[in-house]
């Protein structure tokens, strides 16, 4: 059996307003095993960017379990979650998330300045992952000098740079025409096919059938598998 | 670690270069101005020290006529032609704790040699001038008493004189004609410079007190006295004994003095504290400048910590720590108000220097100065820094992705 990267226990999350409370996740049990690309959908209000922060650490369960990657992590604390997500998650995003000042090859080495241990090929490494996003002319661009699918193309080289053990995609074609689209969805789809483990959370099912494996997210349920 | 956040923090304020230049003019003047405070405070220091040294001890200087000290000058208010060399005789005689005494007449004259004419101060005094002022000949010799008994046409010559008349010649033996009347240069007084009675001593030459009256000016009084108390603790006494003393001899009965002794330990803690009341002001503004240069630097810093709340979640969401957040904001706020420090010394520097070229006291490199104000921009840097750069750190990853 395959290393689980991602396992949920009966996870919730609730919003209090007010006096009220509103529960966002109601229960997720998942299983994301190593090498899978999973895309996880539903309308909007179902709970995607929800379960998304948890998946990526960015968020804790208010009740429920999370193991990542064979840690728990639904109890760490603020620190301990951005060191776990320095060290086993990337993050692509709808907006690309660039910081704008900064050189491509500056935004890719980013995480290797919040590493315990900043390795010693980081600017190496940065390039490499920037090449093989086809970048590899455009290292001292800034973000404005980028058209979207290259602003995209270095936001994914930056979260495969430091070799995460789950990649998390948040609605990363939002932005893009849709050439640009088919392109970042075919990267994906190489990097997974090299073993890479990919959680993309989308509403496209044109997008989500770039994906191995489909689950349907509604009310804060997972509806259907397929 | 330190060295790529730092790098990260130029690549931030340089990103802002206006607002960033902006921040730190507060802290640019506000070091300078500390700078200039110090630079200032010392070498006033200095030259009143200076002066107050090469003045000559425990002197207490009787002028006729009304004098009043302004800011460390003595300024001739009235002139009287009551004061004679007899009254410098009975203090010695009659105060006790007076050491030494010397006459002073001084008035101005045209003096030649051959063709060279110049303008210059001509003071009467006796012997004992050179001891109470700490002032001596550096070349030939001072005038004895047997040449100011016997009304002598003998000078020594001012150093700024010596060399308007002579230049590089040996002015000793040669001949100068004092208002046409004949004198032999004995010798030339060492250089001195501005004393502290704002005269330059340099610039005069200096004669038997005798010969001064009788001679060239033909008077019969004298403008000063210049007395030297035994000690330190006498000169209060002192000047109270020449005063009643002076009052007796003049006659003075319900009318004011026709004479003022101005002892110049006074004068020469009016002078310091001119100098410190200076300072005060620098400080004043050295302060005043550092607060708005903090306020300056956590205003910008603020708004950058608003405008970058994206980049800060993107920071987060790569694995930042709220601490390394804050640890950045506060390099930033630091590399901005060490920056705005590293100018403000340099001016400071400069205008120390100015300063001291202005005033004509020795240039101190303000080494102290530096110091304090890398220190100061430095904690500057960090207080002005803590709120903003806090703030910045308590942003959650989340709230920050969602813009």
């Amino acid at each position: 059996m395959a290393r689980k990267i991602i396992e949920t226990v009966d996870l919730w999350k609730e919003y209090s307003l007010g006096d009220q409370v509103i529960p966002v996740l109601r229960g997720i049990n998942l299983v994301v095993e190593e090498g899978e690309f999973l895309a996880i959908m539903g309308p909007s209000g179902a709970g995607k960017s929800t379960l998304m922060h948890i998946l990526g650490c960015l968020d804790v369960p208010t009740r429920g379990k999370y193991i990542l990657d064979g840690e728990d992590v639904s109890l760490m604390n603020d620190t301990h979650l951005s060191q776990v997500r320095n060290r086993k998650l990337g993050f692509v995003f709808q907006a690309f998330y660039l910081v704008p000042w900064a050189t491509a090859l500056e935004n890719v080495m980013l995480p290797f300045l919040y590493a315990d241990r900043s390795p010693k090929d980081a600017r190496e490494r940065a390039v490499q992952a920037l090449t093989r996003m086809g970048m590899g002319d455009r290292l001292k661009h800034k973000p404005s000098e980028l058209s979207g699918g290259q602003q995209q193309r270095v936001a994914i080289a930056r979260a495969i740079v430091n070799d995460p053990s789950l990649l998390l995609a948040d609605e990363p074609t939002g932005n893009l025409d849709s050439a640009s689209s088919r392109e970042v969805m075919e990267i994906f789809q190489e990097m997974n096919g090299e073993g890479r483990t990919i959680v993309l959370i989308t509403h496209d099912r044109e997008v989500a059938a770039y994906a191995s494996r489909r689950i349907m997210l509604k009310d804060g349920l997972i509806m259907e598998e397929g | 670690m330190m060295v790529a956040l730092v790098r990260t923090a130029l690549g931030a304020l340089l990103a802002q270069k206006r607002r960033s230049l902006l921040a730190t003019t507060g802290v640019v003047i506000g070091v300078c101005a500390l700078m200039v405070m110090i630079s200032v405070g010392e070498g006033a220091k200095r030259k009143v020290l200076k002066e107050f040294e090469s003045m000559g001890r425990n002197l207490v200087v009787v002028s006729a006529g009304k004098v009043s000290i302004r800011g460390g000058r003595m300024i001739q208010r009235e002139t009287a032609t009551t004061l004679t060399q007899d009254d410098a005789w009975a203090m010695r005689e009659g105060v006790p704790d007076v050491a030494v005494v010397a006459p002073v007449y001084d008035g101005f004259a045209m003096v030649e040699r051959g063709r060279v004419v110049v303008r210059t101060r001509i003071t009467g005094t006796t012997p004992r001038y050179t001891g109470i002022r700490n002032f001596y000949p550096s070349l030939g010799r001072f005038f004895t008493w047997e040449e100011l008994k016997g009304r002598m046409r003998v000078a020594v010559l001012g150093y700024q004189v010596a060399q308007r008349l002579f230049g590089s010649l040996n002015p000793v033996g040669q001949e100068i004609r004092v208002r046409r009347i004949p004198f032999k240069v004995v010798g030339v007084m060492e250089p001195k410079g501005v004393d502290a009675s704002g005269e330059d001593q340099d610039d005069q030459i200096i004669i038997p007190i005798t010969t001064a009256t009788i001679r060239v000016f033909h008077v019969t009084y004298v403008k000063a006295i210049l007395v030297e108390a035994r000690t330190e603790e006498a000169i209060p006494r002192v000047a109270q004994g020449i005063a009643l003393l002076l009052r007796k001899r003049h006659r003075i009965e319900g009318r004011a003095d026709d004479f003022t002794v101005s002892p110049m330990e006074e004068v020469m803690k009016q002078k310091a504290q001119a100098a410190s009341i200076f300072a005060v002001l620098v400080a004043a503004v050295a302060a005043i400048s550092l607060v708005v240069g903090a306020i300056g630097v956590l205003a910008v810093m603020l708004l950058s910590v608003r405008e970058r709340i994206q980049e800060i979640g993107i920071r987060r969401a790569v694995g930042a720590t709220g601490g390394a957040v804050l640890f950045q904001f506060l390099v930033e706020s630091l590399v901005l108000s060490v920056a705005g420090g590293g100018v403000g010394v340099f001016l400071g520097v400069f205008f120390s220097l100015v300063i001291a070229l202005l005033a004509r006291w020795q240039p101190v490199l303000p080494f102290k100065g530096a110091a304090v104000g890398v220190v100061v921009s430095m904690i500057t840097g960090i207080l002005s820094g803590l709120y903003p750069a806090y703030k910045a750190s308590r942003i959650h990853p989340i709230q920050a992705l969602r813009l």
